[in-house]
């Protein structure tokens, strides 16, 4: 009996698991190969010169340094304005209604959207024509160092919506008992949010956190589409690089960059859920 | 236990592939038979595909039992047709490039390569050929010229050859080629000054001591966009070097060239563009100004042409009353250039070292995964030996290819079956001349602009705001600076 309890999780498990070993694990771990050698096709192994290399390479560099400051950019800001909106949104009686507004985007197609942005974006586009109409000189939105700023706004529009739900729902657990102490202790809403709402949303926040880092590498698809492959230096990420080397065959160097990427997400989930079992203990 | 397991496999599937991805012994015994089957890919259709297809069928003619598939990917372009009052039927050809479906098709050929091995022979026109001969997809193919004992060397010109290497090794095999020439106006004194390689720098100084009347211009070219554009073609290895990746844009050069193509427009020293670009956005035939083609309007003291106007101007020399000769009606349709009456051949256009490069209009790579080399070899050699309908856009690297292309523009048998006759006296001279002029121009060649597509659209389209006053010539530098130096810093 105890076997078949053990047994049995697996077997339900069993269809996704050998799909993601199919098309997942085990071609990683196959194309993983070609990081250690010269060239795919007649090469000879090389160990970690593929990697050495890479961490020379200056268009690497550049595009994770860029991939960090975004991160360190627009997760913080995207994670603060879905608070500030989860917590306007807590009591009001028209709640599902905004909640289905702010998940629209999520479910809008990424082509359509990079059509409405670029129109938003570009030199001579809607926002520019509204400056002008103010007084103020126009911004080269995409192609310049502005563009980190239109990459953050859109990161912003897709996923505050699905952070959102996650705040609320989070929020939703917290006992309302808590809150009413506070008051009866005197204590105002500001004071009640940080010591109580905050402190209690900390176990959302990690997940809302590893959550973002992840959606945070899929804003590549959007900037692909706005400004293509080889986009303003200051928004040229690491799946630029990675995208450029599959087009030109690179494959060695693709997948020294896919290992490098791999092992660094790992490392900071892991470092992130160890820090969050300490908190909590 | 079940740990190490995981980590165990994990490890069997790392190494397994750490071997790579075996090539199929390439046989070297050209005596074996020619047989079998093989795929040719290219994406522009337009100069491509019939020369293909005329080859792969005359080819499968040649070695019964070989099949040739022949894979386009690129559509063909549009013809319009319309008839003025006058009952001539204007033929507009209108062929676009489309950088969404280029993509695509490198998408696709990558997934071939990647996958199946992909096409045995590939059209060198859009895909970045020596990108992938560093990974090693591509055949070195100066190893199968120097070992094939039915390769005639002497029947090619090697120079070009030598000037299509890469790193060492021959990837691109070209089967024609281009380059431009100086035509300039006797009267102005230039003779014995403009022979060998002149470069625009040594063409702007002799610029400077005309003193030209307002309605002749130094140079045939349509604003100074244009003039920058062939300025910059010619000067392009100076600006980017493939080999050691490295970009050249900010030591002052670049924008010197930009200052004088602005100088050019300026100075008067060309004509403006005929079109604004708000005309070009809504071209259509109602806006086409029939131009009456009788009338001189050739007014420019330099020209540059491409080497198929030696034909014209052979044919004026050695025809001088061939009003009706094909070649001379087909120069006197093309205005702005030089007064043919006083045209004289100068030398070939180099870049500002004194170096020259041909640029590419049909070449071939091998894929190095290839089936079947033997054959794939044999029908890429076997193209460089004809000439197919697509081939007629350059000069045949084959020197006996050339011979007979040249033959059929004389006497006009190249666009008029009908015409392809025995040449007469004259036409045997011009004939002469041409090969004989040609092979001088061609010696000078020593390298191949590797013509990037993404560079050119980088370069054009912040030379377009430079042109326009949107940006300075140092502003401009650097921004094409820091972006093609981060696109070669990936390859």
């Amino acid at each position: 009996m105890n076997r078949a309890k053990k047994i049995t999780p697996f077997i339900f498990i069993l269809p996704g698991l050998l799909g993601f070993m199919a098309f997942y694990l085990v071609p990683f771990f196959y194309s993983l190969g070609y990081a250690f050698m010269d060239k795919p096709v007649g090469g000879s192994f090389i160990g970690f010169q593929n990697f050495a290399d890479l961490l020379k390479n200056k268009s690497y560099i550049k595009g994770a340094v860029n991939t960090l400051r975004f991160m360190l950019i627009g997760i913080p800001s995207c994670m603060a304005v879905s608070l500030i909106g989860a917590v306007i949104l807590k009591d009001i009686k028209s709640q599902k209604m905004w909640m289905l507004i702010f998940l629209i985007p999520l479910v809008i197609p990424s082509g359509s959207m990079a059509f409405f942005w670029r129109m938003l974006f570009d030199d001579n586009g809607f926002l520019n024509s509204l400056l002008v109409k103010v007084g103020i000189n126009p911004v080269s939105w995409l192609n310049s160092g502005a563009a980190v700023t239109s990459i953050t706004i859109i990161f912003i529009w897709k996923n505050i919506g699905y952070n959102m739900v996650l705040f609320l729902s989070a929020m939703a657990n917290i006992p309302r008992d808590y809150y009413e102490y506070a008051y009866v202790c005197g204590a105002g809403k500001l004071k009640a949010f940080f010591s109580i709402t905050l402190v209690y949303l900390i176990p959302a926040f990690f997940l809302i956190f590893i959550m973002s880092i992840i959606n945070s590498f899929k804003i590549f698809k959007e900037i692909y589409m706005i400004t293509g492959s080889y986009p303003h230096e200051s928004i040229y990420m690491l799946q630029h690089f990675m995208n450029n080397m599959f087009t030109s065959l690179n494959y060695q160097r693709l997948t020294a960059a896919t290992c490098l990427m791999v092992f660094a997400v790992s490392a900071l989930t892991q470092g992130l859920f160890a820090a969050e079992r300490r908190f909590l203990r | 236990m079940r740990k190490k397991i995981i980590c165990g496999l994990m490890s069997a599937v790392l190494v397994s592939s750490c071997t790579a991805e075996s090539k199929p012994t390439i046989s070297k015994d050209f005596s074996q038979p020619v047989s079998g089957e093989i795929t040719v890919s290219a994406y522009d259709s337009m100069r491509y595909k019939d020369g293909l297809e005329e080859a792969a069928r005359l080819f499968e003619q040649r070695y019964p039992g070989t099949k040739i598939n022949v894979d386009t990917f690129g559509s063909m372009p549009e013809i319009k047709t319309m008839e003025t009052e006058d009952g001539v039927t204007l033929s507009v050809i209108t062929a676009s490039s489309d950088s969404g479906k280029e993509k695509d098709y490198i998408s696709r050929l990558n997934t071939n390569i990647m996958g199946t091995g992909g096409s045995d022979l590939i059209a060198a026109d859009i895909i970045p050929w020596y990108q992938y001969s560093d990974s090693g997809y591509l055949e070195d193919l100066s190893l199968y010229i120097e070992n094939d004992p039915d390769f005639n060397k002497e029947n090619y010109f090697n120079g070009i050859f030598e000037a299509s290497k890469y790193k060492g090794g021959l990837y691109m095999l070209p089967q024609s080629f281009s380059f431009d020439y100086l035509e300039y106006d006797r009267r102005y004194g230039f003779d014995g000054k403009l022979t060998g390689i002149t470069s625009y720098k040594a063409l702007m100084e002799f610029a400077e001591t005309l003193n030209l009347p307002e309605e002749t211009k130094a140079f045939n070219y349509l604003g100074g966009e244009q003039m920058f554009n062939r300025m910059f073609s010619s000067d392009y290895n100076y600006f980017i070097d493939f080999e050691t990746k490295k970009v050249n844009f900010t030591d002052g050069y670049f924008e010197e060239l930009l200052h004088s193509a602005k100088e050019a427009e300026s100075r008067g020293w060309i004509s403006l563009p005929s079109f604004t670009q708000d005309e070009a956005a809504t071209f259509s035939f109602d806006n086409i100004v029939l131009a009456d083609i009788n009338e001189d309007s050739t007014n420019a003291v330099f020209g540059f042409n491409g080497v198929h106007s030696l034909y014209s101007y052979l044919t004026k020399k050695h025809i001088p009353d061939g009003q009706d000769n094909i070649n001379v009606a087909m120069s006197t349709a093309t205005a702005g250039g030089v007064n043919s009456d006083y045209s004289e051949i100068g030398g070939i256009v180099g870049d500002k070292e004194g170096s020259c490069g041909y640029s590419l209009m049909n070449g071939y790579v091998m894929n190095s995964q290839s089936q079947n080399r033997r054959l794939a070899w044999e029908f890429l050699k076997f193209m460089l030996e004809i000439n197919t309908p697509g081939s007629i856009a350059g000069i045949p690297v084959n020197k006996e290819a050339m011979s007979e292309q040249a033959r059929l523009y004389i006497t006009g048998g190249l666009f008029m079956p009908e015409m392809d006759t025995e040449m007469t006296d004259a036409e045997k001279q011009i004939h002469t001349d041409f090969l004989s002029i040609t092979e001088d121009f061609v010696k000078s060649i020593t390298s191949h602009i590797i013509n990037d597509s993404y560079i050119s659209e980088v370069v054009f389209t912040e030379v377009s705001e430079f042109f326009s006053g949107g940006r300075s010539a140092e502003e401009t530098a650097k921004i094409i600076q820091d972006k093609i130096q981060l696109y070669m810093n990936e390859i």
